[in-house]
This record gives structure tokens, C-alpha cells and sequence, in this order.
């Protein structure tokens, strides 16, 4: 059983790292470099992954690609829980990693893409270059032939938001993040 | 291949009714078969088209050349998690592809793409041609609506009225060829421009391939009238929320629409399977009743069609690479306005010269 | 302040290096001074913004005439504690999103606004971010907090 499935991982392994889809979410300068990624000097086709799509039920990878305002983010949760397994994140840039030159004293930038969700791939640079880019993007295809099939279910339970937005966007935070973001829960 | 494959059939004394029901799975298979084909092969040749066009390489690191691109893509959209929204009807969500794409496959079994290898030879074939094409709009108007969104129905209605509204300017451009040739059936049709490449229907009927180019361009969606699916305007339209296997269909569903129409095109202006010069290769090396010959021909027939069709396709996606799209009111107006009016004008021409003409 | 002093302040001062003569105005005046500066020819508003110097705010109309091709500036001060002052927005549309700015930012309330709400930050949000005493106090936000 054990060699089908190794061979099945393989299989299932090698087509989802060769055909890595992004989503265009591109909200800053980052995603001016993202965009020259796409272009003619630095061809992120060549990995397979020039079809940006516009809509997340048919992207894999979500490259937040800029700063991300408390405005912005319930939107980003939105279209990160809207998009199907399995799916990962790229955080590209000083400003989703951890706010990057906001991070000392703005009031509108979330400090860090991975308060909100899950990230796997962390790029830095103010804005990466495009080859830093590609390099995230191969590192993420190394991960990806990592995984097995039957982690699956790990993966549908792992990917939640850590905050959540009710209808008006009033911020409601879960026991679990709490207890990951500052260590004590609320008594 | 029908009349052969019932000779087997009757050697060996079997009843009717199993040659027919055979010969569909048969004809199915072969399909198939060509249809995932020439998918696989088509959308990487759009994408290191588009790259070559764009001065960048497509994707060549998956296979040599990357010729297994398209394969990966398929079997990741396999393992996808199948999403379907909360207010979304199921039963049509479920459906609309599959509408979408069956008549796109029962269409390959009407095309001769060899002077035997025809699925069903019928006296009215480019009829029934567009008659089963016709119900494939359905399915866009099935996912538009089922998506509960109304981005998707937007994307969805204006697909369809494109897609209906240049219907009529293609019929005509048919009928025209129709009247050169005297007959729908597609082996007469590329019988009729055998003898090289001044009996091509193109030379006679130049307006009516023009006409149905473009409007082979719209009813596949394609740039420039590729409205329904523009990002910036409507979020990739119509299938805004299909993921997974039913995304994989529409999208195999396109490509494989663009192929079929590009060989009814073939077939129609560009002489099907007859060979460029007067007379088959193989007829001039071996002669034309030996065995040899008549083996070769046979291939050499494929070939010449098989050249031709991805000639066409390459003058789509190079269109494809260069124009910018169009407005929806211009596209329509194009159509109803300008296509409409030659085309009735071009078939009434066309008449003319085949009475005075002989 | 009549006409005709106003007039002499903006006509007769020579220019700045860029942006005009610099006129302070008490704040009950203003919409009777821009609505003399629209019939003057100062047609433009270029900006509307706001200073908050530690015991008032300051706002700052920009204006330009496109017909003189001449710029001014005209000042006002407001109480730190409660500030008030009335919209120029009936004479100026183009004010409308730039005092819903300066609400949003600075807290400065204007009377007779069509539509005065937060126009930058979100919807719900406490607090007026560009005051120099601002200091996020809500207990909602304690996600994004410096580590």
C-alpha cells in the first residue's frame, strides 16, 4: 500500500508544484515587481505560472503582494478562505512580513500577512526583486513536493484565518490565535 | 471506415444491430482520444505562442520544451477541492459544464479528417454540425446563472448574446459554400477543392472566409471579442466560481471548440485533406492504384490536414497576441451592422456566380 | 473684513515663491470669504488640510485662479477641544471629500456637510489617528500590536 501511495504522492506531488497558478492580488509596490515577474525578463511562465487568475476558486497560491491596511484586511480573508485546497500563501515583501517600514508607528497597517492567515513562503525585500520572486516561487515548489496525499486533511483543518470579520467587519479573534499571538488567553 | 468496418462484421455473420452499437463506442473512443489530444497540445502551443510572441519563453521546464505542462495543470485541476456556493442551484452548478462541453465533443465525429476516417458520413453533415454546436450555449447561460453571483450573470448573458448574435453571419458565410460546392456533406465539400491550391474555396469565396474567421474568433470567445472573460471587467466571467474538475472542463471545452472549428474551416475554404499541389505525394512517388500508394495517401492525407488546421490556429493565437479587446456595444454593433449586411449581400453574389458561372 | 480690504491683501501682495499670499481669517468669516474668493475668479479649491499645532488645529484652504493664474491661501484657527467650523462645500463641491478627510483624520466637525463619515479609515473605528495625542486605545486592535 505503502509503495502505491508513494508513487501516487509522487504523481500528485510533481503536477501541483509544476502548475502553481497565483492569484493577481497585487496591492502595493510589490506587486508592480510582481508584475514584471510576469514580463519578459524574469518569465514566471517558464514554472508554469503564467496564468494569473483573477478569481481565487481556480488560483493556488495567493502572493500578497503589498502592504495590508486594517481596511484591506477582511477582504484578503475573504478571498484567502474563498479559494479551494489545497492553497498556499506567499508573503512577498518587508510589508507582509511584518510591516515592513510601517511597522514602528503607522495606524492602518496590519503588521504581518501571517496575523491574518497562514503562510507558507516568506520573501524578503522592499520590494523583492523579481528573481527573489522566482526563487520564492521555487522554494515553494520544493515544499509542495514534500507533502503527501494523506495530509490532506491536516491541510483543510490547518488553513483557517487566525482573525475572523463579522458582517460589519468588527473584529472577533479566536481562543486558539489568542493564545498563539500573545500567549494568554483572554481571562 | 463504416462500410469496411460492416464488411468485417458481415464475414463474420453477425447480427446488425451490434455493428452500430459497436461502431458508436468505437467512434466515441477515437474521439477521445483526439479530443484530450489536441487539447494537451494546443494549450501549450497557445502559451509559448503567446510567450514567443511577447519575447519570452512559454514554459519549458517541465518537459523538453514543455511538452508535459499541460498534463500537470490537468491533474492538479483533478485534485482540487470541488467548491460549490451556498445559494448556488446544484443540479444546474453540476450540469453547466457538461452541457457545455458534450456537444463539443459529439461534434468530432462529423469531421473527415482522411477520406475514410469520418465518424458518421452523412448528406446533411455540416447541417447537424451546427445544429448540435448550438446547444453548448446553453451551458453558458446554466453556469452564469447557477453561480449566485451576479458578476458570473453579467459574464454569462453577454456571452450568450455575443455568441448567438454571430451565429447569424457565420450560417450565411456556410450557405455561401454551401452554394459552390451543391452539397452539406463535408467529404463532398473537400472532394470538390481537390487539385491543388486554386480550386480552394477560399479563392472564390474570399469574403465569406473572412467572414466566418471572425466569427469563428466570437464564438469561441477568443480575443478580441473575449469580453465574457475579460479580468479587469467581469473576474473570468461565466466561471467565476467553478474550481477544480468542472473549471477543467470549460477550459478543455474551449480549446477543444477552437480545434473543431478550425478544421470545419479547413474543410470548408481550405480543401480539408487534399494536399496543396495538384495531386497527392504519395500518387507522384508510388503510383496511384498500388498498394503503397493507396497505404501512404492515407497518411499523407492526415498530414495535409492536420498542417492546414494548425495553420488556422496559428493565425488565431497570433490574433490573439495583438489585438485589444472590444466593447461589447461595438462587438455587437459590428456584427448586426457591418457582418450581417456583406454577408446577406456576399451569399446573394455568390448565387450569381454559381448560375452564370456553370 | 469688506471687499475691498480683501481685495487690496491678494491683489497688491507680491508673490511667494509658489503658493500666494498667506491671509488669516476668524473662523466664523470663511464662507463668506470664499464665497467673495469664487466671484473673484479663484475657481479652483486645490486643497483643503489640516495642522494640529499643540493648543489649536489649523486649517488651510489652498486656492487658484485659473483665469489670473494666481494662488492664495487663507488660514483659520480652531479650538483644540471642540472644533467646529462651517463647510464650504455649498460653494466649493470639490471640498466635499476633502473635509470628510479631515473629519476622519483630525475629528474637526463641519456644519452643514452633506454626508460628513470616515472616508480613509474603516468604518467603526475609534479615535482620530493624525492628532498628535493619538494613541490606539482599542482594545480591538490588540491583534496587531508591536511584538
Amino acid at each position: 500500500m505503502q509503495i502505491i501511495l508513494s508513487a501516487v504522492d509522487f504523481l500528485y506531488n510533481w503536477a501541483r508544484s509544476n502548475s502553481v497558478w497565483p492569484l493577481t492580488f497585487a496591492t502595493s509596490c510589490c506587486g508592480i515587481e510582481m508584475i514584471s515577474t510576469s514580463l519578459s525578463k524574469y518569465d514566471i511562465a517558464r514554472f508554469g505560472s503564467e496564468v494569473f487568475r483573477a478569481t481565487p476558486r481556480q488560483a493556488d497560491v495567493l502572493i500578497t503582494a503589498g502592504t495590508i491596511t486594517h481596511k484591506m484586511a477582511p477582504v484578503l480573508i475573504r478571498l484567502y478562505e474563498q479559494m479551494p485546497e489545497p492553497k498556499y500563501v506567499i508573503a512577498m515583501g518587508a510589508c507582509t512580513i511584518d510591516g515592513g517600514m510601517f511597522e514602528a508607528d503607522s495606524y492602518s497597517v496590519v503588521r504581518g500577512v501571517d496575523r491574518l492567515i497562514p503562510v507558507d513562503i516568506y520573501i524578503p525585500g522592499c520590494p523583492p526583486r523579481p528573481e527573489a520572486l522566482l526563487d520564492g516561487i521555487m522554494k515553494l515548489q520544493k515544499k509542495i513536493r514534500t507533502e503527501s496525499l494523506k495530509d490532506r486533511k491536516k491541510f483543510m483543518a490547518a488553513h483557517r484565518p487566525f482573525v475572523r470579520f463579522d458582517e460589519k467587519s468588527e473584529l472577533m479573534i479566536s481562543d486558539e490565535a489568542e493564545v498563539y499571538l500573545w500567549g494568554v488567553s483572554d481571562e | 471506415m463504416f462500410d469496411i468496418y460492416v464488411s468485417i462484421f458481415e464475414y463474420f455473420s453477425i447480427p446488425r444491430v451490434f455493428i452500430i452499437m459497436s461502431w458508436c463506442v468505437v467512434v466515441f473512443c477515437f474521439c477521445a482520444a483526439l479530443l484530450i489530444g489536441s487539447v494537451l497540445a494546443l494549450v501549450l502551443w497557445e502559451r509559448k505562442l503567446l510567450g514567443y510572441f511577447t519575447v519570452r519563453l512559454g514554459p519549458n521546464r517541465v518537459g523538453p520544451w514543455g511538452v508535459l505542462q499541460t498534463t500537470a495543470d490537468a491533474i492538479k485541476l483533478l485534485f482540487k477541492e470541488d467548491i460549490i456556493n451556498s445559494g448556488a442551484d446544484r443540479l444546474l452548478f453540476s450540469l453547466a459544464p457538461v452541457i457545455f462541453f458534450v456537444p463539443v465533443m459529439a461534434v468530432y465525429s462529423l469531421m473527415p479528417f482522411n477520406q475514410w476516417l469520418i465518424g458518421v458520413e452523412s448528406s446533411v453533415g455540416l447541417y447537424l454540425f451546427f445544429a448540435v454546436l448550438s446547444v453548448s450555449v446553453v451551458g453558458i447561460l446554466f453556469a452564469g446563472w447557477s453561480s449566485d453571483n451576479k458578476y458570473s450573470l453579467l459574464g454569462a448573458v453577454r456571452a450568450v448574446s455575443q455568441v448567438i448574435s454571430y451565429e447569424v453571419p457565420l450560417l450565411l458565410s456556410v450557405c455561401g459554400v454551401v452554394l459552390l460546392c451543391g452539397s452539406m456533406n463535408p467529404l463532398v465539400i473537400a472532394e470538390s477543392q481537390s487539385g491543388g491550391v486554386f480550386h480552394w474555396n477560399i479563392i472564390v469565396g474570399f469574403v465569406s472566409c473572412l467572414i466566418f474567421f471572425v466569427c469563428m474568433l466570437a464564438e469561441l470567445n477568443r480575443c478580441p471579442f473575449d469580453l465574457p472573460e475579460a479580468e479587469s471587467e467581469l473576474v473570468s466571467g461565466y466561471n467565476t466560481e467553478y474550481s477544480g474538475m468542472k473549471f477543467a472542463l470549460f477550459f478543455l471545452a474551449e480549446y477543444s471548440l477552437l480545434f473543431i472549428l478550425s478544421c470545419l474551416f479547413v474543410v470548408l475554404f481550405l480543401g480539408g485533406y487534399t494536399s496543396i499541389f495538384g495531386n497527392y505525394v504519395s500518387f507522384w512517388v508510388f503510383s496511384e492504384e498500388s498498394f503503397w500508394g493507396q497505404f501512404f495517401v492515407f497518411f499523407e492525407q492526415i498530414f495535409w490536414m492536420f498542417a492546414k488546421v494548425f495553420f488556422v490556429i496559428f493565425m488565431v493565437i497570433w490574433i490573439r497576441a495583438t489585438f485589444p479587446r472590444m466593447k461589447m456595444n461595438s462587438l455587437i454593433f459590428f456584427c448586426w451592422k457591418f457582418l450581417f449586411p456583406i454577408s446577406v449581400v456576399n451569399l446573394l453574389l455568390l448565387a450569381l456566380f454559381g448560375y452564370f458561372a456553370g | 473684513m469688506n471687499r475691498d480690504e480683501f481685495l487690496e491683501i491678494t491683489d497688491n501682495k507680491t508673490l511667494d515663491a509658489s503658493s500666494g499670499p498667506v491671509v488669516e481669517v476668524d473662523k466664523l468669516k470663511i464662507l463668506e470669504v470664499v464665497s467673495v474668493l469664487k466671484q473673484e475668479g479663484y475657481d479652483m479649491l486645490l486643497c483643503l488640510s489640516c495642522v494640529d499645532c499643540s493648543d489649536c488645529f489649523e486649517i488651510v484652504y489652498n486656492f487658484y485662479s485659473t483665469f489670473k493664474k494666481k494662488s492664495l491661501t487663507v488660514k483659520i484657527k480652531l479650538d483644540r477641544e471642540y472644533p467646529e467650523v462651517v463647510s464650504v462645500s455649498s460653494v466649493y463641491p470639490c471640498a466635499n471629500w476633502y473635509e470628510r478627510e479631515v473629519f476622519d483624520l483630525f475629528g474637526v466637525i463641519f456644519a452643514n456637510h452633506p454626508d460628513l463619515q470616515r472616508l480613509l479609515m474603516p468604518e467603526g473605528w475609534m479615535g482620530y489617528p493624525l492628532r498628535k495625542d493619538y494613541a490606539p486605545k482599542d482594545s480591538r486592535l490588540r491583534w496587531n500590536e508591536r511584538r
